[in-house]
């Protein structure tokens, strides 16, 4: 077979590319050969291996150092001469002694090749672009310079080389997830024999490799990593929130005691001051005057006891004052009337207590919190007073006590139907009447005005104004 | 003179008074006012004057008449030995304080030794006055806060009463808790209600 093969070759003189690669393949050593091609690519520097094509295919050849670049451009038609060899090499066995240019032409373009089909072996030994995405970097640190991209597509995995002089300069590992396309020769030799990985395309230096599409900035270790960054941030706003809100909460709780305590301690003052006043304003001015009389009367009892019995009945009808005075005082400390929350609500509460057959009317149209607690159980004291009065005195049957806002004065008046009588003769203290006297101190405090309109047909009224706080002022 | 908000109180010390053949009810007044506008009518020897008195209060008065009249003798009567306006009313000019509550001798004695141009003080008044000194005189603005804080309402409420800004009615009330040394709005309220400070 094979000197039927060399004699065929000899008698023909050059031999083809598959002549040759049959010869390679046969192991058929020393045999001198001529081949005509078209060199299929320039030849790599410091890497001696180039393909040359002629019709049949293509076949690699180990270009001998004294051959020149020049005349192993891609595209130029060469006689190439040589002799096969014998040894472990990584492409062929086959070394080219020397070149003949017969003419220069165009650098052919190499076939596109997906990985399946370089796998299929279809392209051994032919100059390729191979299509894949990187999925690894690294380098045999058997063969220094050269870096290795393990490349794979949806269907196959293969290995791409290429030889970089400098190479840890460049970071390589960039190019993982990326596509590229490798131009280079499909190594036909070791093909799924020395790499499980697939066959190796070998390519001449870092500029056959060509960037198709970046990685995408979304990989799955980078996607995982802002999902864990964003399960932490909110795991810590949702912890930071509940510190916050438990924070809140304890010092909403401790202000509101807080003011929960200050509210009972202000109105802790408010009514004991309210108290102290009241008694300071009745029961203790009476008292006094009590005792005053009481010492006149001592002063008269003995020589002339017809001058110590009017201050003796003064001063009687002034105890009987105060003891009603101090009934009122403790009537009020039970009352509620002044926790209402509508004037009409506190007035009625007030004077229900004292009325049997007396038909009532209040209308109150002034907000309860427009007053202070003082000023509104002066009202309170006063409108009682008036309504006793129209009772006691006055045999009244109806009583109308209206109170009004009229240009931020309030206006109260309280009308009863009685008999009647002159307020400028009417008792005063001195007879033993506090009541009126009462009401005109109240109302000087308020430093209100007083009225008083009354006859025997008409019955009483009495009318009180004092200036309010304005609309929005008040004690809420 | 009498001067004093309560009738009933006006009425016995006129009575008694009227027993002494060598005291005469010259003038009554229910208030500071009244006893100011009266008193150069009636040119009273002495005047017994009340503390707490609406409008115009027993240590103004006291100043005022002791003013328009400084030959009329002052003497004090009043419910409190701890009356802020005690202090104030001896410096304005009142010649004596007796309480209420003093027996008629002492109070007639008091009045003619007044009249004799002496100076008479209640040892219980005299006694609070040297424990318990008189806190500075508030303004007529910084009374009238503390009263409305005695009365519960807010800086706000408080701002918009009497027409001043938050900020201004805080001033106020850090001025008048140094003035009473005061941590907070009770124990200023409790200071105040203590010395009388207020008008209820």
């Amino acid at each position: 077979m094979c000197s039927y093969l060399l004699f065929a070759i000899a008698s023909t003189g050059v031999f083809t590319t598959s002549d040759l690669s049959r010869v390679i393949k046969a192991g058929e050593t020393d045999v001198p050969f001529t081949i005509e091609g078209t060199v299929q690519h320039d030849c790599w520097t410091g890497y001696n291996y180039f393909a040359i094509a002629d019709s049949n295919g293509t076949v690699i050849l180990n270009r001998k150092t004294k051959i020149p670049h020049n005349d192993l451009r891609a595209g130029n038609r060469v006689l190439a001469f040589g002799v096969t060899v014998k040894g472990e090499r990584r492409f062929a066995c086959a070394d080219c002694t020397n070149v003949e240019v017969i003419c220069s032409g165009k650098a052919p373009s190499p076939q596109t090749v997906c990985i399946s089909d370089f796998n299929s072996g279809a392209f051994d030994a032919r100059y390729i672009r191979l299509i894949g995405t990187v999925r690894g970097v690294f380098r045999d640190e058997r063969s220094k310079g050269f870096i290795y991209l393990a490349l794979a597509d949806t269907m196959d995995a293969a290995y791409a080389a290429f030889q970089d002089k400098d190479p840890e300069s460049s970071d390589y590992s960039a190019l993982i997830g990326c596509e590229i396309a490798i131009t280079g020769l499909c190594n036909p030799d070791e093909g799924g024999a020395r790499h499980h990985f697939g066959r190796m395309l070998i390519a001449g230096s870092p500029s056959h490799v060509e960037i198709l599409r970046r990685r995408p900035w979304w990989t799955p270790a980078r996607f995982l990593t802002v999902i864990i960054a964003l399960i932490l941030a909110l795991v810590t706003v949702v912890a930071w929130n509940l510190c916050l809100r438990i924070q809140v909460e304890r010092r909403s709780r401790e202000l509101l005691n807080e003011h929960r305590a200050h509210v009972e301690s202000d109105l802790k003052v408010e009514e004991r001051t309210r108290l102290a006043v009241e008694l300071h304003d009745t029961i203790a001015q009476n008292l006094t005057g009590v005792m005053l009389e009481l010492n006149t009367v001592e002063q008269f009892i003995e020589d002339t006891p017809s001058e110590a019995r009017p201050h003796l009945s003064l001063a009687l009808m002034t105890l009987d004052s105060c003891r009603r005075d101090l009934r009122n005082c403790i009537w009020d400390l039970h009352s509620q009337a002044l926790e209402e929350g509508d004037m009409n609500d506190a007035i009625r509460r007030t004077i229900e207590p004292h009325i049997d057959n007396v038909a009532l009317s209040i209308r109150f149209n002034v907000p309860r919190n427009l007053f202070t607690d003082n000023t509104a159980h002066a009202l309170l004291r006063i409108i009682r007073e008036l309504v006793l009065n129209a009772i006691r005195h006055g045999c009244a049957k109806t009583i109308k006590i209206a109170g009004a806002r009229e240009c931020d004065r309030l206006l109260l008046s309280v009308q009863d139907d009685g008999c009647g009588f002159n307020p400028d003769l009417a008792p005063g203290v001195t007879s033993g009447h506090f009541g009126l006297q009462g009401i005109r101190e109240r109302i000087k405090k308020l430093n209100g005005t007083v009225e008083i309109s009354s006859s025997s047909q008409n019955g009483t009224k009495v009318t009180i104004g004092f200036d309010l706080p304005p609309a929005d002022g008040g004690k809420a | 003179m009498l001067v004093d908000d309560h009738a009933i109180v006006r009425i016995g010390l006129a009575s008694i008074l009227g027993t002494k053949k060598n005291l005469k009810i010259v003038g009554e007044a229910d208030c500071g006012e009244t006893a100011i506008r009266i008193a150069p009518q009636v040119k009273p020897d002495v005047i017994l004057m009340d503390m707490m008195l609406s409008g115009i209060d027993g240590a103004k008065a006291t100043a005022e008449i002791h003013r328009l009249l400084p030959d009329a003798k002052i003497l004090i009567l009043t419910s409190y030995g701890t009356s802020n306006g005690i202090a104030y009313a001896l410096k304005a000019g009142a010649s004596g304080a007796l309480l209420k509550t003093v027996q008629y001798p002492i109070l007639v004695d008091a009045i003619q030794r007044l009249a004799a141009g002496e100076k008479v003080i209640d040892p219980e008044i005299s006694r609070q006055l040297r424990k318990d000194p008189p806190v500075p005189e508030l303004t007529e603005r910084q009374t009238q806060i503390l009263t409305a804080m005695m009365q519960g309402m807010t800086d706000s409420d408080i701002a918009k009463t009497i027409g001043l800004s938050q900020n201004g009615v805080r001033e106020h009330i850090t001025n008048i808790f140094n003035k009473l040394c005061a941590a907070n709005r009770a124990e200023a309220i409790a200071i105040a209600m203590r010395k009388h400070l207020l008008k209820i």
